[in-house]
């Protein structure tokens, strides 16, 4: 069973095996992912402890860094409970584990600086500062989440989409699967919110909200961050004028059938996929032959 | 009122009005002198705002300046804004964030030459946003200075900005860069807290009656076409003020608590000093009693009171001495009037007797084969004066006539006096009785001695060429009135008032005791005596009794 824990609450861990050739960004059509001989698999739900957690995992025919890099790209990001700062992880690798600790800007240098480093960021800043190292090479990881704007009520004139501009996080205008989402009988009321809704720990998920309160007509629109379950309650609701939700890109028809479950007034029509997003790896160039 | 509430009274009247008027007089004098000194500084501390205001816009300007210098030699954002480099493009997003944060500014944006937000320091995604019209706005703003209002994903605020333009490249770029307005804003203005500094703009401020400075500011509002002018009005604080009233009206009421506590206290301990001797001394003069010592409680002490208590011990045995001598004059003149009553009563019951002898012998010298007839008829008269002087007798040797209460006839006594009468005087006494009068309950000889003295009375009182005299009985309610009328003479009011006092006759033989015998007697009957007469005119005596109030009462008859 693969599961993401945030604050001790399960939710999706995302896709339950994640080819890493799969990952790379091929992925183009809804299809189950492969699995192979090359597919890392996660052996055991993860649980965060303040800065720190554990992935077990097997990983297969891959290396066990890319594995182990892949893995906690796509599961243990956004971290819970830090969306000041950009997403960055430090992995110690054992024979059958990675030891997984969230790194805050300064520290994440200072991994560097101190040398031989296997770090997992989303930090742009961090990923050129890695590039000028001769001795780090840094590589993309698969795009594996999108992010997509949720609007209840489809007269609501949000102005145009946020694009990638409108995050510090590699990002690309959103290439979504086309997925069947059943549409909905419920009817809302036409009062709503003037709030864009997210989860407060997504960093890019609050930048996404921004600009979309920067281009909403609505003079008094704000952009709110929520806990998990506040955010679950507010999809449940559906009276908030937009929600900036991240689904996995991998399972990503999936993910919205799940989404459709939370928020049962989701039709096609309020579904306005964002951007997508990725990580990158930094890791000790390896040594020329 | 006590001695203690009168004291209380002029403790009021002379301490806590003085001083509650002292109190109010100081406590106005204080305010207003330091209301006065309050506005004057307030009055300087308003010139500093305008300072301070001046060095504020003073100080965004030359922020401004160094961020034109430092974005017009920024290669990266040159590439960025000017060459459209797509590499750049995130750093020319993130300069206005960067700018403001080492500016010390609470926003700041960077517009290209179309009024498009190309960077923003507080709203990093606003970017793209036309804001030609709120440039055009500012920059007509005099001194090119407004208070706008600025957009960020949380809300808005207000801020006090300035616009400054320059060349990147040969492109024009503005920007507009400015410092928060709010409450830190404005307490920074107020100094020291002696001020209240706020924004017409309907947020809670002061009230514009308390306003002492309005200060104009241009204010750029989106939604409004144009430049409009608000205020940044400065009012005194109140709370000092007030604080300081508060805290004189409390040391007021302090001074007040403890001057009533102490008034109290003393009012207290004065009438313990004087309520309590007062006390002894009614106590004193409740218990006099002159024929045992006195104990002076209070005379020990030495002041006002121990002398009042002296000169009421002194006063004390002067009239206990005249108590004594008093005594000793009212023994001597009960004796005295003892006698004449003996001697009155004595001769009342004499007259009959007298007479009857005087008959008798006139009998024996005229016809004396009558004389035993005669006697026989007398004989009652003879009897009943004797009894009634024997009863007398037997009562004054007692001293003290034992009353021997009964239901009495009262018609049996006024016959036998009637019939005594007719013996005694050559005048005849008219009898009218009533025949259902209920008894009265008295003692018989008393009540002879009532009638008979009236009746003695009222037959000497006639003229020697006749007249008449006439009792009667009836009863009136429940009370029995026996009345005696005569012709006589009358009296005066004050004659009248002089005979019932005692011991004053119009008669040389007299002894002056009737009517006051009569009166005496009435009233120890529970009766009462009315006198209606006047010179010349005659006297109407009506002695009235409470009748039995069982009519079928044993009578006795005497």
């Amino acid at each position: 069973m693969r599961r993401r824990w945030r604050g001790g609450k399960p939710y999706g861990w995302g896709l339950a095996l994640c080819a890493i050739g799969a990952c790379s960004g091929a992925l183009r059509v809804p299809q189950e992912p492969p699995v192979s001989a090359t597919a890392c698999t996660l052996l055991q739900a993860p649980s965060i402890v303040a800065d720190t957690t554990t992935i077990t995992f097997d990983a297969l025919g891959a290396t066990r860094e890319q594995c182990a890099l892949t893995l906690a790209a796509e599961g243990l990001r956004p971290w819970p409970l830090a969306s000041s700062e950009p997403w960055t992880v430090h992995l110690t690798l054992t024979p059958t584990e990675a030891l997984v600790r969230r790194l805050d800007r300064e520290r994440a240098r200072n991994a560097i600086d101190a040398g031989s480093p296997l770090l997992a960021t989303e930090d742009p800043d961090l990923t050129a500062y890695a590039a000028t190292r001769a001795d780090l090479e840094v590589s993309p990881l698969p795009w594996d989440r999108t992010y997509l704007r949720l609007s209840p009520r489809s007269g609501a004139s949000l102005g145009g989409a946020a694009g990638p501009d409108a995050v510090r996080a590699d990002a690309r205008p959103a290439d979504a699967p086309p997925c069947e989402v059943p549409p909905t009988t419920l009817e809302l009321d036409a009062v709503s919110s003037a709030r864009v809704v997210y989860d407060g720990s997504d960093r890019t998920a609050r930048e996404l909200a921004e600009r979309t309160v920067a281009l909403v007509e609505r003079s008094d629109a704000t952009a709110v961050g929520l806990t998990a379950a506040e955010l679950d309650v507010a999809l449940h609701a559906g009276n908030e004028l937009a929600y900036v939700i991240s689904v996995p890109r991998a399972s990503y028809c999936d993910a919205l059938l799940a989404l459709a479950q939370r928020a049962p007034w989701m039709s096609p029509h309020s579904i306005i996929p964002l951007i997508d997003t990725r990580a990158h790896a930094i890791a000790p160039r390896a040594p020329r032959p | 009122m006590t001695f203690r509430a009168r004291m209380s009274v002029a403790f009021v009247v002379a301490a806590l009005i003085p001083l509650a008027v002292l109190a109010l007089g100081v406590r106005r004098e204080v305010t207003r002198r330091l209301t006065a000194q309050h506005e004057r500084r307030v009055g300087a501390l308003v010139d500093i705002v305008r300072q301070d205001l001046a060095r504020e816009s003073a100080s965004i300007a030359a922020r401004l300046e160094i961020l034109e210098t430092d974005l017009s030699t920024d290669d990266r954002f040159r590439l960025g804004a000017v060459r459209s480099d797509p590499g750049h493009r995130r750093y020319v997003l993130d300069w206005a964030e960067r700018a403001m944060d080492v500016a010390g500014l609470s926003m700041l944006r960077v517009y290209d030459d179309a009024g498009r937000v190309v960077s923003s320091g507080h709203f990093r995604n606003e970017f793209g946003r036309d804001d030609s019209q709120l440039l055009a706005r500012l920059a007509a703003a005099p001194g090119g200075e407004a208070l706008i209002a600025v957009k960020t994903p949380s809300g808005s605020f207000r801020a006090l900005a300035r616009a400054e333009s320059t060349s990147v490249g040969g492109r024009a770029f503005i920007i507009v860069g400015g410092t928060r307005v709010d409450s830190g804003f404005f307490t920074r203005l107020a100094r020291d807290g002696e001020i209240d500094v706020s924004l017409a703009l309907g947020e809670a401020g002061v009230p514009a009656t308390r306003a002492i400075a309005r200060l104009p500011l241009v204010y750029v509002d989106d939604r409004a076409a144009g430049v409009a002018t608000t205020h940044l009005t400065i009012a005194p604080r109140a709370d000092e003020l007030q604080m300081l009233r508060r805290d004189l009206d409390r040391w007021v009421g302090a001074s007040f608590l403890l001057a009533a506590i102490a008034g109290a206290i003393l009012i207290a301990w004065l009438a313990a000093g004087l309520s309590q001797p007062m006390a002894t001394l009614a106590r004193a003069a409740l218990s006099i009693d002159f024929n045992t010592p006195d104990v002076d409680t209070v005379a020990a002490r030495d002041d006002e009171v121990g002398t009042l208590a002296r000169r009421f011990a002194a006063m004390t045995r002067r009239l206990r001495a005249g108590a004594v001598r008093l005594r000793d004059a009212e023994r001597r003149a009960t004796v005295g009037e003892m006698a004449r009553q003996v001697n009155h009563d004595m001769k009342n019951g004499l007259v009959p007797i007298r007479n009857v002898l005087r008959h008798l012998s006139q009998v024996q010298e005229r016809a004396p084969h009558d004389l035993a007839t005669v006697f026989g008829e007398r004989r009652a008269t003879l009897d009943s004066s004797v009894t009634y002087l024997d009863e007398l007798a037997t009562r004054w040797a007692r001293l003290t006539p034992r009353a021997d209460r009964r239901p009495v006839d009262v018609n049996a006594i006024v016959r036998d006096i009637a019939v005594a009468a007719r013996d005694a005087y050559a005048t005849p006494l008219r009898a009218q009785l009533s025949v259902d009068l209920p008894p009265v309950v008295g003692d018989p000889v008393a009540l002879r001695r009532i009638f008979d003295n009236l009746v003695t009375n009222a037959l000497q009182s006639l003229p020697a060429d006749g007249g008449a005299v006439t009792i009667s009985t009836e009863q009136r309610d429940r009370v029995v009135r026996v009345t005696v009328a005569d012709t006589g003479h009358g009296m005066t009011a004050e004659e009248v008032a002089r005979a019932l006092g005692g011991f004053y006759t119009t008669r040389p033989q007299g002894t002056g005791l009737g009517l006051s015998v009569v009166r005496r007697l009435v009233a120890d009957h529970g009766g009462e005596v009315h006198i209606d007469t006047a010179p010349r005119r005659g006297t109407t005596v009506v002695v009235e009794l409470p009748a039995h109030p069982h009519r079928q009462a044993r009578i006795s008859h005497s």
